[in-house]
């Protein structure tokens, strides 16, 4: 890809928070970059910097070192708008205010766009349509936000997401409380979006399989260290992953023949009794 | 985007305070007569609290937002000029009819202006409160202050009156009889010896109100012939101090207001009942007297030479007869 | 995937229909409680008599043929008065919205970062000091020196309390709630001490503090209305910054919204709105708390409505406040707003709440 920038570029940087200092940052010279329509998925134990990632990545957070670039320029030099008009973030928990209704909300998200001092144009009401049709919500735009289940929930959040047009979508945990077949549906949207629009997605899944096959790449943060989390045969290498999350890691293939990976620490099924 | 407001308000807030500032360095300077422009008939006079106002002639209607005031209008015999009054007005009887324009120690602005005056009168120390006196120049009538804190200074009271409604004669006449009955007690108590007096104002929870230290009271009270027993500058005396003076004589002004202390053996009774009281020389000789002439000894106006008069009276008996 | 298509086509935010329902509405109950206060008093001029004073002075129409006094009374005493009113009312309402929004606190009212206890200490301060220094009767701006310090000591008041809560960061919001109630009681404290002092200006001390809006002249408007009315403009311009920030500071940022700064800059213009007000006309309680809540209770939290109605409800309700104390024989109308605000606050708490599922 020549002339191009990456959509995102972080080379040695490390960061953390105040108070912090003197032990280990949180990221520790972290080398990454993100092309334009990559999917990548971001891997690794609780606490190990995931979030951070996402903030320095949405320009949110400093970094203490190294140089992070979005679209080819360092972040410092975006205002926040203009971050907000090409990278959209998706919180791990997000609380909406009550007596909304769904489109309202996610109207919300046309916000770093926002032309003229008091209406919504037809613009904005386009990319509300499209952005909660992208996201699987577009029955929900009149309901009240307050008469949301959780799932719902995340979908709504995830239009807003979607609204804001983004270049890149930076997803922290987004199949919390989905079920299985909304997952699904998500990273089905998600490859939409990368395929149709060529938008770069980040996104931190716990869902080892979830991660292997939709995410064009995996990486491992572990330690404050990032690293690829597979190898050139699988896109996730079990030992990497069996380090990094400190349990034992499984391979297995299914009667179908895809290959899926599972801890196999055994959990006792009765109490107080032995150990099976 | 909106520009940051901090700045243009920092400016401003700067500007207001040096406009403060400077509108200090140029207070109006004082002028202790009456000047008279014989062309228009205009006057300006000088009022106890030191401004200079300017009646286009002599007031015909006169609005008085405090009795004392009310009072001396009339006793130069220009109560019909009087277009409003306070609630709290009560001599003479007829200005009880006149319209009023003070409910409950507020001035009605509504009232005031429905009644048309040329002039206001009003009283000093904010007992009408100088934002009330600026509202009511800016509507364009003129207002004098008057706050007397000695018998001269209500002389000069009724002169400033005088002077205002064209009936100056009458005045210095009215003055000059004050003079003399003033002079009467002066002889009468003279040579006596002045018993420490204690004037009851007000008594609650233990604090005495009486006369102030250095206050038209306990000059009023001096000038009858006593010897004032003063609280604070406000006239606040705790029990303490109270019996620590230790008054001869106990004058209880709350008697004009309470029907319960007119009796004297009862009010010996119901002073004795206080804490620390029954140890008071007074109390012990019985010198308690229900004094019931309290509405004349504090209004600061003609009739407190009336006052001092009762005070004489109650104080040294055996001088008059 | 679940592919239905929404039913209705989107439209977003309040419709035009809604909008005119409230907003209008709202300016045709505030323009009668305007005609009738102007049109009532202690003295008997009456509406006809009232209605043509203002057009002969505001118009030139028809010539007088009423008493000089009738003219002072509806062009120097009520209308003032019913103006003054409506700006305070605004500029409380509107303020108290912008705080329950910055502050994401629903007790949050102009006063709570220390606009009332500022505003306060100057004006008692000013208020028992005329025998020492001789500006006391000489106004600037047709201000009095009671009004110039009341407005100088809220702004200042929050500018200490806003350093104060200055973190590395940023502003954060609970030490901006917590520094204004610190700096508050301090403040409070200090009135309270020239209280005690106060001696016989006592009366007039307790009066400002209670609140009125007999002190409104058009010179004092002149001062406050420019600041009022300018702080609702670019206050207006910030809805969706508002609306944004509903979501939390974080995600409002990631909306592009910088944070720090709305803070700075609501916060300001707030403050100059309520203390304007303040220098008006004391410190008027629950206007600013009650209003916005009610207001949210009936239109929603989107402030692209919430804000104009914030406005023209907040003036019509102050000014119908002002009625009813004057009516009740003049009584402040702090009191008048604190008896009926309260009690609608709590029918109000019992109706939000409702019939409630179990958690």
């Amino acid at each position: 890809m020549s002339g191009i920038p990456p959509v995102a570029e972080l080379t040695g940087v490390s960061a953390g928070y105040r108070g912090s200092e003197g032990r280990r940052p949180v990221l520790d010279r972290v080398d990454l970059r993100v092309a334009r329509g990559e999917l990548l998925a971001v891997l690794g134990s609780n606490g190990s910097g995931k979030t951070t990632l996402l903030r320095v990545l949405a320009g949110t957070l400093r970094a203490t070192s190294g140089a992070a670039e979005l679209f080819g320029r360092p972040i410092g030099e975006w205002s926040r708008t203009e971050i907000a008009r090409r990278v959209a973030v998706l919180p791990q928990s997000l609380e909406l205010p009550a007596g909304f209704i769904v489109a309202d909300v996610v109207a919300m998200g046309r916000i770093p766009h926002a032309r003229d001092a008091f209406g919504s144009g037809p613009d904005d009401e386009r990319a509300v349509e499209v952005a909660l049709r992208d996201a699987g919500a577009s029955e929900l735009a009149h309901r009240p936000v307050s008469e949301l289940s959780g799932g719902e929930r995340q979908r709504v959040i995830i239009a807003m997401a979607l609204a804001q047009e983004p270049a890149l979508l930076l997803l922290d945990e987004p199949t919390l409380h989905l079920d299985l077949a909304r997952q699904l549906d998500l990273v089905r949207a998600l490859r939409r979006l990368r395929d149709a629009r060529r938008v770069a997605v980040v996104a931190v899944l716990h869902d080892l399989n979830l991660a292997a096959d939709y995410a064009d790449r995996c990486v491992l943060l572990d330690g404050g260290r990032l690293l690829p989390a597979g190898s050139e045969r699988h896109a996730i290498d079990p030992e990497l992953a069996r380090r990094a999350f400190g349990v034992p890691i499984e391979e297995a293939t299914t009667a179908a023949g895809r290959r899926v990976l599972t801890t196999t620490a055994s959990v006792p099924r009765r109490t107080g009794g032995e150990q099976t | 985007m909106g520009t940051p407001r901090r700045t243009p308000t920092l400016a401003r807030v700067t500007l207001l305070l040096i406009a403060v500032l400077v509108s200090a360095c140029t207070a109006s300077s004082t002028s202790s007569s009456p000047s008279q422009s014989s062309a228009t008939g205009s006057l300006t006079l000088t009022d106890d609290a030191g401004r200079e106002v300017t009646l286009a002639g002599p007031a015909q209607r006169i609005v008085s937002l405090a009795p004392s005031n009310t009072e001396i209008v009339c006793a130069l015999d220009a109560c019909d000029r009087l277009v409003g009054v306070t609630d709290f007005d009560d001599f003479p009887t007829e200005v009880v009819d006149l319209p009023k324009v003070v409910v409950q120690t507020q001035v009605d602005l509504e009232r005031l202006v429905a009644a048309e005056p040329d002039l206001v009168l009003a009283a000093g120390n904010e007992l009408t409160p100088s934002s009330v006196i600026e509202r009511i120049e800016d509507l364009g009538v003129p207002v004098l202050v008057l706050y007397p804190e000695s018998l001269d200074e209500v002389y000069a009271d009724i002169e400033l009156v005088g002077d205002a409604i064209d009936r100056r004669a009458e005045a210095n006449e009215l003055v000059d009889g004050l003079r003399v009955r003033v002079a009467a007690v002066e002889d009468a108590v003279a040579g006596v010896s002045a018993p420490l007096t204690l004037y009851e104002v007000f008594h609650a929870e233990g604090t005495t109100y009486t006369a102030g230290e250095g206050s038209f009271l306990a000059s009023l009270l001096a000038l009858a012939g006593a010897e004032p027993v003063t609280g604070d500058a406000e006239g606040v005396m705790g029990a303490e101090e109270l019996a620590a003076a230790d008054p001869e004589l106990i004058l209880l002004g709350t008697a004009s207001y309470d029907s319960a202390l007119a009796d004297p053996a009862a009010a010996l009774d119901a002073v004795r009942a206080r804490p620390g009281w029954g140890e008071l020389a007074a109390v012990r000789d019985g010198n308690v007297i229900p004094y019931l002439a309290d509405i004349v000894t504090t209004r600061p106006g003609p009739r407190i030479v009336d006052g001092l008069e009762a005070l004489a009276r109650a104080i040294h008996p055996d001088r008059f007869d | 995937m679940r592919a239905a298509a929404a039913a209705r086509p989107i439209t977003l935010g309040p419709s035009i229909g809604r909008s005119t329902a409230v907003l209008g509405g709202g300016a045709l109950f505030l323009v009668a409680v305007a005609l009738v206060s102007v049109a009532v008093g202690t003295t008997g001029v009456g509406a006809a008599d009232a209605g043509a004073i203002v057009l002969h002075r505001l118009l030139g129409i028809g010539s007088p043929t009423w008493p000089a006094a009738s003219e002072t009374i509806i062009w120097e005493l009520r209308l003032p008065r019913v103006v003054g009113g409506m700006l305070v009312g605004a500029g409380l309402a509107c303020a108290g919205t912008v705080f329950q929004a910055l502050l994401r606190n629903p007790m949050a009212d102009p006063y709570v970062i220390g606009t009332a206890a500022g505003a306060s200490l100057g004006a008692v301060a000013a208020l028992l000091v005329p025998g020492l220094l001789p500006i006391v009767g000489v106004g600037w701006l047709g201000l009095g020196v009671v009004q110039v310090f009341a407005f100088v000591g809220g702004v200042v008041a929050v500018t200490v309390v806003f350093a104060v809560a200055r973190g590395q960061g940023g502003t954060p919001v609970v030490t901006l709630l917590l520094a204004g109630y610190a700096i508050s009681s301090l403040l409070s404290a200090g009135v309270a001490l020239l209280m005690f002092v106060s001696g016989d200006r006592l009366a007039a001390v307790v009066m400002w503090l209670l609140g009125s809006l007999g002190g409104a002249s058009w010179p004092r408007l002149a001062f406050a209305a420019p600041l009022i009315v300018g702080s609702f403009v670019l206050i207006l311009l910030r809805w969706r910054r508002l609306n944004a920030l509903l979501l939390g500071e974080e995600q409002a940022g990631h909306l592009g919204v910088d944070v720090e700064r709305e803070k700075r800059i609501l916060t300001g213009l707030a403050a100059l709105a309520t203390s304007a007000g303040v220098a008006i006309s004391g410190t008027i309680g629950f206007v600013g708390l009650v209003v916005p809540h009610l207001l949210r209770f009936a239109f929603g939290p989107d402030h692209r409505l919430l804000l104009p109605a914030s406005m023209v409800y907040g003036a019509a309700l102050l000014v119908l406040a002002d009625l009813g104390a004057r009516v009740a024989g003049g009584i402040p109308v702090g009191i008048v707003t604190a008896l009926l605000g309260a009690p609608f606050f709590l029918w109000l708490l019992r109706r939000s709440l409702g019939p409630r599922l179990a958690p």
